[in-house]
């Protein structure tokens, strides 16, 4: 058997996954965490597995989570539904729950959060709400593991005797009700021969929902005729149809709670909350307190822990590549098997497995921040900044990782609710100048502007930015022209983030990335070893200046001259920078023959102070690395989409370098 | 009393701390359905809380819980703002 679970954002319904399946989930306070639905096997319940749907307030078809909500019910049959309800936020969760009982298949309702309920004072009477609702209600704590064994016996037991919701009748007497009966008549043989409940079939006619009017094949009379009604009802009420149907639902849930819910005065926790904001989101202090958490997780990830973990693990892996050098020495292995291991695996392995400290400590800030409900007050603080890109604040936290590194970047985009939103975001966060160029920036202002280091890495880092938006406003004019998702966005109550799916959480991002990510960045490290180890004749070199790499430098190095790179060594550089943006610089030493202590001499040699900006400007924004490409291919749901946006970004690189290289002509 | 209607006003136009009912929904498409699906239709009251720093959007509460929205969206709510007890 099969179920669905389904519920508001912010209801626990992740937390609630994780108790009902054990599997590796992640639960978010933020709006949203659950973008692509995940399956488990049910515990201590034979054959039965749950689907985790997306988190929604409604099942009209405008976003793409309430689509993929819908068509999963109407297409893939569940057996039953577990509709899981925050009780501390009751009247808005239930407004879906009505919309779900209209599809008539068999359903539970979890009461999620009761002990808060009970803790501030309150009661819920279960009894009534389920004689009320015409469906079993079980009374739960997600994040306390109590009520979930009640839940899955009752959920089995429902869903075998195929118990279906005994009220789909939700209105009194009155326009809406007449609507929607004399509706209910006309198209019941169409919604019987398309497969969808009458009740369900009926509410969505009369909102406008064309795919399921599509479904059912209604001719143009009997439309008109059921326009006709529809238009009564708007008349009579006084209300539109989607005010109409919307207050209805609410008149009723309303009207429930009267009867079976006594609410609490004031509740703890939300008292709680709205001191915690008196502060986070005060109006002065919220953003230096803001960029306060965010420069202490960039310390903490780049500098502290992740430095340390990532030195650590390089130490490692250099250890035991110099024990294996020895070996394959000793053995007297080929020179070019040696070569593969110790410079092509051992240096492929090395670079994949060095992201993995910052991703995991990266998302163990983010988890906290966003199971907290910080992440929510973040975006609401931050929206009016990036309206005018077409985003909501809430991209805001996604697009400042990038600053850091775009891996982890890309890969907190999972928790924007729109996709377009989550599209925007990552391309535009190889915009912001990931650390790892800050070495390419340190040598050449060093080399060529050594009194303004300061200004130049400003410059740079804002000329990253300013390019972001522009390119951001060329695709909010294009390729996203449709309009955002509304930013109608719930502050849920601040709440303390469980150890146990934070863990979750890490687990999932660091098998995510070493699965998918592995095969992309060692596959690319192996070829970029082979074109330097090789000749255009295939003969092994010692000299990397005769590789294969050297010659496709060579090849590029007319596309470049435009941009005042005259030289294969520059072009060579460049390519290499593909695999990490730190190859760029000790390619350059080595290429150039100073080695990294006269690199200045050595660029001297082979820049200008105009082709140097130049070249300053195609590295700020050109390709990200092997790593963040596969991770954006990833969350765009395609490696040549990765692919596409590497040459995208190179495009962008290349017009913008060719710009200040001609006009640097100009000035120096 | 005065006649409510002169006293109408945008959700936007309510003070910090101010409480009022909902009269109308305006908006259309996505934006409309979703201020109607998260419990803003006429007859509910709704509270501000609170603008964010950069002046905009704002805090409500309504129904028990905080929602935020735009100034330019809390425009097309129209209200009836609570007469305050001196």
């Amino acid at each position: 058997m099969m179920f669905a679970l389904l519920g508001n954002q912010n209801s626990g319904k992740t937390t609630l996954f994780n108790q009902l399946t054990g599997a590796n989930q992640h639960v978010g306070n933020f709006p949203g965490v659950t973008v692509d639905s995940k399956i488990g096997q049910m515990r201590g319940a034979k054959d039965c597995t749950v689907a985790d749907l997306p988190g929604i307030y409604s099942l009209r078809p405008y976003t793409g989570e309430e689509i993929v909500t819908r068509d999963f019910l109407l297409d893939r049959h569940p057996d039953g539904i577990i509709n899981i309800v925050d009780a501390t936020n009751i009247e808005r969760n239930l407004y879906l729950t009505l919309q779900l009982l209209e599809m008539e298949i068999p359903m539970v309702l979890a009461l999620n959060m009761m002990d808060e309920v009970r803790g501030n004072g309150g009661t819920i009477d279960v009894n009534r709400m389920s004689a009320e609702l015409g469906i079993p209600v079980v009374p739960i704590s997600a994040a306390k593991n109590e009520g979930i064994t009640e839940l899955i016996q009752c959920a089995v037991q429902t869903a075998k005797a195929k118990r279906r919701p005994l009220r789909v009748d939700f209105c009194d007497d009155g326009p809406v009700h007449r609507c929607i009966h004399a509706v209910s008549h006309q198209i019941e043989d169409h919604a019987r021969n398309a497969g969808i409940a009458r009740r369900f079939a009926a509410t969505k006619m009369i909102e406008g929902d064309t795919d399921i009017i599509e479904r059912m094949v209604i001719d143009a009379n009997e439309l008109e005729l059921l326009e006709h009604s529809i238009v009564q009802m708007e008349d009579e009420g006084g209300l539109d149809r989607n005010a109409a149907i919307a207050s209805m639902r609410y008149d009723y849930i309303e009207k429930l709670c009267e009867k079976a819910v006594v609410k609490c005065r004031q509740s703890k926790e939300h008292l709680r909350s709205v001191a915690i904001d008196r502060v986070l989101t005060n109006k002065y202090a919220a953003l230096p307190i803001f960029v306060g958490i965010m420069l202490l997780i960039f310390w903490l990830t780049f500098d502290v822990i992740g430095a340390f973990l990532q030195d650590a693990l390089a130490a490692g892996i250099d250890r035991l590549s110099v024990v294996v050098d020895h070996g394959l020495k000793a053995y007297g292995l080929n020179p070019v098997v040696h070569s593969l291991i110790i410079d092509g695996v051992f240096a492929g392995v090395g670079s994949v497995v060095s992201f993995l400290p910052i991703i995991v400590v990266m998302f163990f800030f983010l988890s906290i921040l966003e199971d907290t409900g910080y992440m929510a007050r973040v975006a609401f603080v931050m929206d009016k900044l990036l309206r005018k890109i077409g985003l909501s604040g809430r991209s805001f936290v996604p697009m400042l990782i990038g600053f850091g590194c775009t891996v982890p970047a890309v890969m907190a985009t999972r928790t924007l609710p729109s996709s377009r939103d989550r599209r925007l975001t990552i391309l535009l966060t190889p915009f912001f100048s990931c650390s790892a160029k800050i070495p390419i920036y340190a040598v050449f202002s060093a080399a060529f502007f050594p009194n303004y280091t300061a200004l130049v890495m400003g410059l740079l880092y804002f000329g990253g930015m300013v390019v972001g938006v522009l390119v951001s406003l060329l695709f909010k004019k294009t390729l996203f022209r449709g309009k955002p998702v509304p930013f109608v966005m719930e502050l849920p109550n601040y709440r303390m983030p469980s150890f146990k799916s934070v863990m979750m959480l890490l687990w999932d991002k660091a098998k995510d990335f070493l699965q998918r990510a592995f095969t992309v960045i060692f596959v690319a490290t192996l070829v970029i070893w082979f074109l330097q180890s090789f000749d255009t004749h295939l003969n092994f070199v010692e000299n990397s200046a005769q590789s294969l790499l050297a010659w496709i430098g060579k090849l590029l190095t007319p596309v470049f001259r435009p941009l005042g790179f005259g030289d294969w060594r520059i072009t060579t550089a460049l390519v290499t920078g593909f695999t990490a943006k730190e190859a760029v610089v000790s390619t350059l030493g080595i290429l150039t023959g100073t080695g990294m202590e006269n690199l200045s001499a050595g660029l001297s040699s082979l820049f200008s102070v105009a082709s140097a900006v130049s070249f300053l400007t195609f590295t700020l924004l050109y390709t990200p690395c092997v790593a963040a490409t596969a991770a954006i291919g990833r969350e765009l749901g395609g490696k040549w989409r990765g692919a596409v946006v590497a040459v995208f970004q190179c495009v962008v690189a290349w017009l913008f370098a060719a710009l200040v290289y001609q006009g640097a002509l100009l000035v120096f | 009393m005065t006649n409510p209607e002169e006293n109408e006003m945008t959700l936007k136009e309510l003070a910090v701390g101010k409480s009022g009912t909902i009269t109308a929904v305006g908006g259309e498409g996505v934006l409309r359905c979703r201020l109607l699906d998260m419990g803003l239709i006429p007859k509910t009251r709704v509270t501000v809380q609170k603008i964010a720093p950069m002046g905009d959007p704002m805090e409500i509460r309504l129904r028990g819980y905080e929602l935020t929205l735009r100034l330019e969206d809390a425009a097309k709510i129209e209200i009836l703002p609570e007469v305050s007890e001196k």
